[in-house]
């Protein structure tokens, strides 16, 4: 079952990576975060995500 | 700035030096680098996809195309979490077959099909020698701006840079045939390049970030400000950024294991499958530092003007023109940095797939019909390492005469190869003309859409073909190929190209049928049985695939596999009595096992009963020492027990030689320890022992065998030796590649015939020995990996030599023994 669980995870950060953005296109919404363009945050905040989450995963 | 390029030089230099310090170090301290200094080693090694392309490249591609760059390092870390589900499959595939480059990879999955790896030799060359031209063109750009020079100045200084990278890669990069055996001093210094670049690089961007301009807040505010700058924080001035930027992360995610310096590092290097899970987690975030402020210097550099043309040196340019000449100094070795880690890597895997796919297998057939003997093992080595410094002097010609803009144009070449890999890794059915079908089209393709438009760029084709197409047809236009993608070469070209490639590769495989050592191949890869056969064809097979298993390494499947085809005639009577021969043999084996298993059962009861006698002994002496008589014939048993005793100990040494407990050994104190324990027998015969071996000597090993070792061999000596003017020497010496231990006197020496007998259990030619002292010795030292042999003149004296090798006694710490051949 947490094998399953880690997968399914993994799945949707995939999923959040390469199709979030293309399909709502929040990419160009020009929104900033403490001052600090949307895009920026989103992505990094998801690439730490992905880090974790493969951390976890390889426990 | 006019005297730059001196002080320029001098730093270079002196950090080339602590290069190949480094790297010479890493390859001479083998045992300090435990299991998890190597893990460190392994996962900054794999960190050698950052190029100079990163370090320059990126903040050029961001002042572009703005956050849509990251895909190059967001496609890599989609990759990594398919760790469990794709890269540990293939990693055990690399292991399980010896495989050391792409192209052997997939030969091996297509039954060591020649065609296919020289296919995929042939597009990873082409792909690659620009790629090595853009890091050349990057180093010799970079010590030109630093130094204020024009063009294409400082070739000369490129030039030694290439001929030092040539040298370091050719020495610990080429020193074995075996490239699965651990390059520890290439893979110290591709580490220590990994580190100082994100160190080198974050330190500049810190200071250009936050000393020079503000900061990245203030750099954002002032960006939303200007029109031209705010697309460069969302998605650039890309027309389709979404399609691009799913190409790109597809590209990237491929290119991240099947460039050859990724494939070299992550899989071929890799020890242990607990650090490629440990890379899964560390990647992702070594490329995260590595970006973080890439975005704020392309602002910063558009924010003080600087020429967008010349945005891949905004990083350089930057700190040179407010003045922070250190700055620029580093940013220059943190670039030049990632630039050599990617020659070197580059280069020795490039040349070894060249070499064993393409050169060796030519010349072999060459010498062939001369009818010509060849030593193969010094083909492949001499031929690897005249192809590396080739390979960088393709580079280098590349980048003078540097005609297409390469980057993503090499990751879509290197894209190609996927289909056949990829989906060869679940595809049961996916065979070699599907694989050669697909990756031949795919690439035909990919030069269509992306190297003719350079060609064209560059004015070498007619300017007007890529846009019009050939002969005016406009669907056919190598930009926009069916006027799908409409402004979006990189999507263009990575759709049409693999789309077209994985077509092929389905529709081939599903209406072509498998040669029968593909089935075997596909059999063993997805490890299910293949059709049922004789049972002799069987054992044949299976022979022939542990052979081509043993060569694989050294000189790659295909031509492993024909190097055995060769070798092997199906001549079935051969066959029958050559396994008619094993099978004796492991017969023979078996029940010497038994009786071996047997002896050291019976010895170690004999212990118990021994114990009492000797007891008895003690108390029939106390009863008969008044009795001259009786006292004789007590030491008489006394004496014939010692014997009893001693073939007793020997049995069971002799039994359980293999039981190694290893622990780290300074050779001097074991030779000096057993000097010490035979001191009584030395000096009875009065004879001279000399010994000859520095403190630094040290090995891992267990220590009571290797004690043993030494005690029969001296003890062998000094008996053979006569008194007063015997001679004994006992040497440990340690080179690149063994350990050395050699007893030498000047005895009596051996006769030649006894001299072939010597390591037979039971042979003996003194009256009071067991025949186990050398059969022990050679047991031992093989146990430990090691060798020994005998060299003796009647009359003159006798030499032992043992030979370990040093990796061996270095690898128990964090790998089992593999075999391999040596330099």
């Amino acid at each position: 079952m947490p094998m399953m669980r880690s997968k399914g995870i993994v799945v949707f950060v995939l999923f959040l990576t390469l199709f979030v953005w293309p399909v709502f296109e929040i990419f160009d919404t020009e929104v900033f975060v403490l001052g600090v363009p949307l895009p920026i945050v989103y992505l990094f905040t998801v690439w730490g995500l992905s880090a974790v989450v493969a951390y976890r995963g390889g426990k | 700035m006019t005297d730059y390029p001196f002080i320029l030089l001098a730093v270079l230099l002196v950090y080339l030096g602590i290069l190949f310090l480094i790297a010479y170090w890493g390859e001479r301290h083998v045992e300090w680098l435990n299991r998890n200094r190597w893990q460190l080693l392994y996962i900054l090694s794999a960190q050698v996809y950052c190029t100079s392309w990163t370090f320059y490249g990126s903040i050029g591609f961001a002042s572009h195309y703005g956050i849509e760059y990251l895909a190059v390092y967001t496609g890599p870390v989609l990759i990594l979490l398919l760790t469990e589900v794709l890269l540990m499959p293939i990693l055990r595939h690399v292991k399980r077959e010896g495989v050391t480059t792409v192209s052997d990879f997939l030969s091996s999955r297509y039954g060591g099909s020649r065609s296919i790896a020289v296919v995929t030799s042939m597009v990873l060359f082409m792909s690659i020698i620009p790629y090595i031209g853009l890091q050349v063109q990057a180093l010799s750009n970079s010590f030109s701006t630093l130094a204020s020079g024009g063009g294409r100045a400082y070739i000369e200084a490129t030039l030694i840079v290439l001929i030092f990278l040539a040298v370091v890669a050719i020495l610990y990069g080429g020193r074995y045939i075996d490239f699965t055996r651990p390059q520890y001093g290439l893979m110290s210094t591709v580490a220590f390049q990994s580190l100082d670049k994100l160190v080198f690089f974050l330190i500049a961007s810190v200071f250009i970030v936050f000393v020079i301009s503000g900061g990245p807040l203030n750099i954002f505010h002032l960006s939303v400000a200007n029109p031209d700058l705010k697309p460069l924080m969302f998605t650039g001035f890309a027309d389709h950024p979404y399609l691009m930027w799913a190409s790109i992360n597809i590209s990237s995610a491929i290119a991240y294991i099947l460039l050859p310096r990724q494939f070299h590092t992550i899989f071929v290097q890799n020890r242990d499958e607990k650090d490629l899970k440990t890379l899964a987690w560390f990647s992702p975030l070594y490329l995260l530092m590595i970006n973080l402020f890439v975005i704020p210097i392309a602002l910063s550099g558009n924010l003080f003007g600087l020429p967008v043309a010349k945005a891949d040196d905004f990083i350089l340019t930057i700190p040179l023109k407010t003045g922070y000449n250190i700055i620029a100094l580093v940013v220059f070795l943190g670039g030049f940095s990632a630039a050599a880690s990617m020659i070197l890597v580059e280069s020795i895997a490039v040349s070894k797939m060249l070499v064993t796919d393409i050169g060796v297998p030519g010349l072999m057939s060459i010498f062939r019909r001369r009818e010509k003997q060849v030593d193969l093992y010094k083909l492949v080595l001499y031929s690897t390492r005249i192809a590396i410094p080739l390979i960088i002097l393709l580079g280098f010609f590349y980048s003078y005469f540097m005609l297409v803009e390469i980057g993503l144009t090499s990751f879509v070449g290197v894209a190609q190869l996927a289909p056949s890999f990829l989906i060869g890794l679940f595809y049961k059915d996916g065979n070699k003309k599907g694989a050669l079908a697909g990756t031949v089209t795919g690439t035909v393709v990919w030069l269509y859409t992306m190297i003719i438009p350079a060609l064209s760029k560059a004015e070498i084709l007619p300017a007007g073909i890529a846009a019009r197409g050939p002969f005016g047809i406009r669907l056919l236009s190598p930009l926009d190929m069916f006027g799908v993608f409409n402004s979006d070469p990189i999507t263009n070209a990575l759709f049409w190209s693999l789309f077209l490639n994985v077509m092929a590769y389905l529709l081939v495989s599903a209406f072509t049928r498998r040669a029968g050592s593909e089935s075997h191949a596909a059999a063993r890869f997805f490890n299910i049985s293949g059709e049922p056969e004789e049972p002799l064809a069987a054992e044949l097979v299976k022979i022939q695939s542990e052979l081509g298993r043993l060569l694989t390494p050294s000189v790659g499947p295909a031509t492993a596999k024909s190097i055995v085809a060769e070798a092997f005639t199906l001549d079935s009577s051969k066959l029958s009595r050559m396994l008619e021969e094993f099978g004796a043999a492991l017969e023979k084996e078996k029940r010497l096992a038994s009786i071996g298993e047997l002896s050291a059962s019976i010895a170690h009861d004999l212990r118990s009963p021994i114990g009492a006698i000797r007891l008895s002994m003690g108390t029939l002496e106390e009863l008969a020492k008044d009795n001259p008589e009786g006292m004789t014939t007590i030491n008489n048993a006394k004496a014939a027990m010692t014997r009893i005793e001693k073939l007793v100990n020997d049995i069971l040494w002799y039994s359980k030689a293999d039981v190694l407990n290893k622990v780290r050994i300074c050779a001097k104190d074991a030779i000096d320890d057993t000097i010490e324990l035979l001191r009584k027998e030395i000096e009875i015969k009065r004879i001279s022992v000399h010994v000859y071996c520095e403190d630094s000597v040290v090995f891992w090993a267990d220590a009571t065998r290797i004690g043993e070792v030494l005690t029969n061999l001296i003890s062998n000596a000094i008996e053979a030796v006569e008194e007063k003017v015997g001679s004994i020497s006992v040497s440990a010496t340690t080179d690149d590649q063994n350990l050395t231990f050699e007893i030498a006197d000047n005895g009596k020496g051996i006769n030649p015939q006894a001299l072939g007998k010597v390591f037979t259990p039971f042979y003996t030619t003194k009256s009071s020995g067991t025949g186990l002292g050398l059969p022990i010795v050679k047991r031992l030292v093989n146990a430990h990996g090691g060798d020994v042999r005998i060299e003796s003149d009647e009359g003159a004296g006798t030499r032992v030599i043992l030979v370990f090798p040093r990796t061996d006694f270095f690898r128990q710490t964090v790998e089992p023994i593999s075999g391999g051949l040596e330099d």
